[in-house]
């Protein structure tokens, strides 16, 4: 094995409390999980040759440390280089920048308040918003949907998402037109739908489960994950929910969040632009994983969407969410085997810090997992 | 103001816009689309001033802050010629269009005599005049022929070992009856000359260069945006890394240049007369810098995103600090 191993710049390692995790920010299906010796070897020696790496480790562990290269070679994310090309080949540099003053919303609309959506969608493209998620709590009708389609043709929003529960004056055919009708219509969702509407459209998404407007959101779950650049330099500065996201709830208030109580006014007489400079409206936009309590020991997180709204101690902003079925002391998931929530892992203590049980966690990955001392 | 001439469908001038209008800058587009319908120059003793709509677009010169020529160009509406006589057509089309080019051209005078990035008329830069360009900075670029005669070509592939063929200026593309048709960069066999005629339409034959990697590096005034490109692992890849492999993506990655190379780049644009353009380039096993192309209106997304290095941004900062 030549001398010189370096990791693709776009092939970054990410350091949990048990395991490690290299993200492949270009082909994240090829993201793969090693051992915390890996990433200490990858990261504190990077430019180091195998050979000087090994004599550091004293000729203890040369095995391990071929096996560790041939590993990141074998799976390509790391590439043999000559030394004189050491210095050719920058990290990638940790930065997120949006032109836009929003990037995403979540618009209730109801009876209440459907007269305002014509001036909401202009507002949003004012703010340069690339996608919104309406939520149509009502029934609606296709002609609602067409109403949209055409607005949305004139103005900055790229991506649009539309959910409802179903209604009978709808039929699968209309919508199917509707979605090729509209470009930016991206993806429709339907809850409640009867059995016999099913379909294979990816745009068209049917479920006889109800949307349930109240509670449905939140859930952090590995369906949820997204591996990529955006949201690898996003989340180590930002919430990976809440940044840049404007909301309006069924009663047209104006929220980072349609399920959080603190709302900084109405659109009957706020504008959006108004509200986002009130003071606290962007406090959430910069919470990221690394500064809240366990998601900060966890290998997913600069791939996992967070939840201010729901977690787990509301006296706490960096408290984890509530809904988070991972636990990273023990690397389970709560429907694998063996699994224990974190609270038995450690506790919280006064000032609400996470305080992990080293002699328990140890004890559990020994039973779970055969680790030795 | 800030006037920019570009294409309908360049998404990339709509990611530097968006930059723009962060900043509250006024921008006008000007699309190859828009045709220009109005046009009104005056010049006596002391004054000039024009002003210039494509439908509902308009700018005064004199109010032009900024000139980026992205791509594309001015195109007059001449559309109501088709009215006439098919006799005089021809004679009054290419009449009114060199009236056009010198209206155009006029236009292009004054904007570029503002502050302004990209060169109007070298949209398309002439690839043997790079070439020649580049191997008189001193840059290494390769061995290449152009002939119509199979004897020299055959001359030139024994000598050379390995060969490839490309086209000379642009890439040909067109549908036909529901295929594709395209020309790409490919490999040439010694029997591929022999089984030409004597003469034929010219052609190009290039040593071929074994790749440790590709680069493509953005240039914005005086400054490299560069990104290797590890086309040389995919079989599908090797000669022309635009054979997409969809399921398993090349690695780009960012790449610093060294500074003598920076600096022959530098020489090199200054010398086309170029502020701004992609080059490709080729790092050789034994780490040797071969020049081979620039494309002036080139796509910078593909080396932007990968390397997360906000070249739409800094575009907009060049434009908007009248750079």
């Amino acid at each position: 094995m030549s001398n010189f191993v370096q990791m693709y710049a776009c092939c970054i390692p990410v350091k949990g409390y048990k395991r490690s995790l290299i993200y492949d920010l270009q082909r994240p299906q090829n993201s793969n999980f090693i051992p915390n010796d890996m990433y200490d070897i990858i990261v504190d020696f990077r430019n180091k040759s195998i050979e000087e790496i090994k004599r550091l480790y004293q000729y203890q562990y040369n095995e391990e440390i071929d096996s560790y290269f041939h590993f990141l070679l074998e799976n390509n994310f790391a590439f043999v280089l000559q030394k004189n090309e050491l210095n050719n080949f920058p990290p990638l540099e940790n930065i997120w920048e949006s032109p836009s003053e929003i990037t995403n919303s979540i618009i209730y609309v109801s009876k209440k308040n459907i007269k305002y959506l014509n001036l909401l969608l202009k507002q949003l493209s004012d703010l340069r918003c690339d996608a919104v998620q309406f939520c149509f709590t009502d029934n609606i009708t296709i002609e609602h949907i067409h109403i949209l389609g055409k607005q949305l043709e004139l103005l900055r929003i790229l991506s649009v998402e539309i959910l409802f529960n179903y209604n009978d004056l709808l039929n699968i055919s209309d919508m199917l037109s509707v979605i090729d009708k509209y470009p930016r219509i991206r993806r429709v969702g339907i809850g409640n739908c009867p059995q016999e509407f099913s379909c294979t459209d990816k745009r068209l998404y049917c479920t006889i489960n109800q949307i349930d407007w109240e509670n449905g959101c939140g859930n952090i779950s590995s369906q949820y994950f997204s591996i990529g650049m955006e949201m690898f330099f996003e989340s180590q500065h930002h919430n990976t929910c809440l940044n840049r996201k404007i909301c309006i709830d069924m009663n047209g208030n104006i929220k980072n969040c349609p399920f959080m109580k603190q709302s900084f006014g109405n659109i009957k007489n706020t504008t959006l632009k108004e509200a986002i400079v009130k003071q606290g409206f962007k406090d959430f936009w910069f919470i990221c994983k690394d500064n809240i309590e366990v998601c900060k020991n966890c290998e997913f997180r600069y791939m996992c969407t967070d939840c201010r709204c729901y977690i787990k101690q509301p006296a706490n902003i960096y408290s984890p969410p509530s809904k988070c079925t991972y636990n990273p002391y023990i690397t389970l998931w709560k429907h694998q085997k063996h699994y224990v929530p974190i609270e038995e892992c450690g506790y919280f203590d006064k000032s609400f810090r996470f305080v992990p049980d080293y002699e328990k966690i140890d004890m559990l990955n020994k039973t779970i997992w055969g680790d030795k001392e | 103001m800030i006037v920019i001439v570009s294409q309908e469908n360049d998404s990339s001038t709509n990611d530097v816009m968006d930059w723009l209008y962060a900043w509250n800058k006024k921008v006008v587009r000007i699309n190859e689309t828009d045709t220009i319908n109005s046009f009104s120059l005056q010049i006596d003793d002391n004054d000039l001033s024009l002003i210039f709509r494509c439908g509902n677009k308009e700018f005064k010169i004199s109010d032009v802050d900024y000139f980026w020529f992205r791509r594309g160009g001015f195109v007059f509406d001449v559309s109501f010629l088709t009215k006439i006589e098919p006799h005089f057509y021809t004679y009054l089309k290419e009449h009114l269009s060199d009236e056009c080019n010198t209206m155009k051209d006029f236009l292009v005078y004054l904007l570029n005599k503002k502050p302004s990035l990209g060169n109007y008329y070298q949209g398309n830069a002439n690839k043997l005049i790079s070439l020649y360009v580049a191997q008189k900075v001193g840059m290494e670029i390769p061995n290449t022929i152009i002939s119509s005669a199979k004897e020299d070509l055959l001359h030139f592939y024994k000598n050379q070992k390995s060969s490839i063929t490309k086209f000379i200026q642009d890439v040909l593309c067109f549908n036909y009856q529901g295929y594709r048709y395209y020309t790409n960069t490919s490999l040439v066999e010694k029997n591929d000359i022999k089984k030409m005629r004597g003469t034929f339409f010219p052609s190009l034959l290039q040593k071929e260069i074994h790749k440790r990697y590709e680069l493509r590096i953005f240039y914005l005034k005086g400054k490299c945006y560069s990104m290797a490109i590890f086309s040389q692992e995919d079989k599908q890849t090797v000669i022309d890394f635009r054979n997409y492999n969809d399921q398993i993506p090349n690695r780009y990655v960012p790449y610093k240049l060294p500074h003598n190379i920076e600096d022959k780049i530098d020489k090199f644009m200054h010398k086309m007369n170029l502020d701004t353009g992609s080059i490709d380039m080729i790092v050789t096993p034994d780490l040797k810098y071969i020049f081979l192309e620039v494309n002036p209106v080139g796509q910078y997304d593909m080396v932007s995103v990968p390397c997360n290095y906000y070249l739409h941004k800094k575009i907009a900062q060049t434009i908007s600090n009248n750079e």
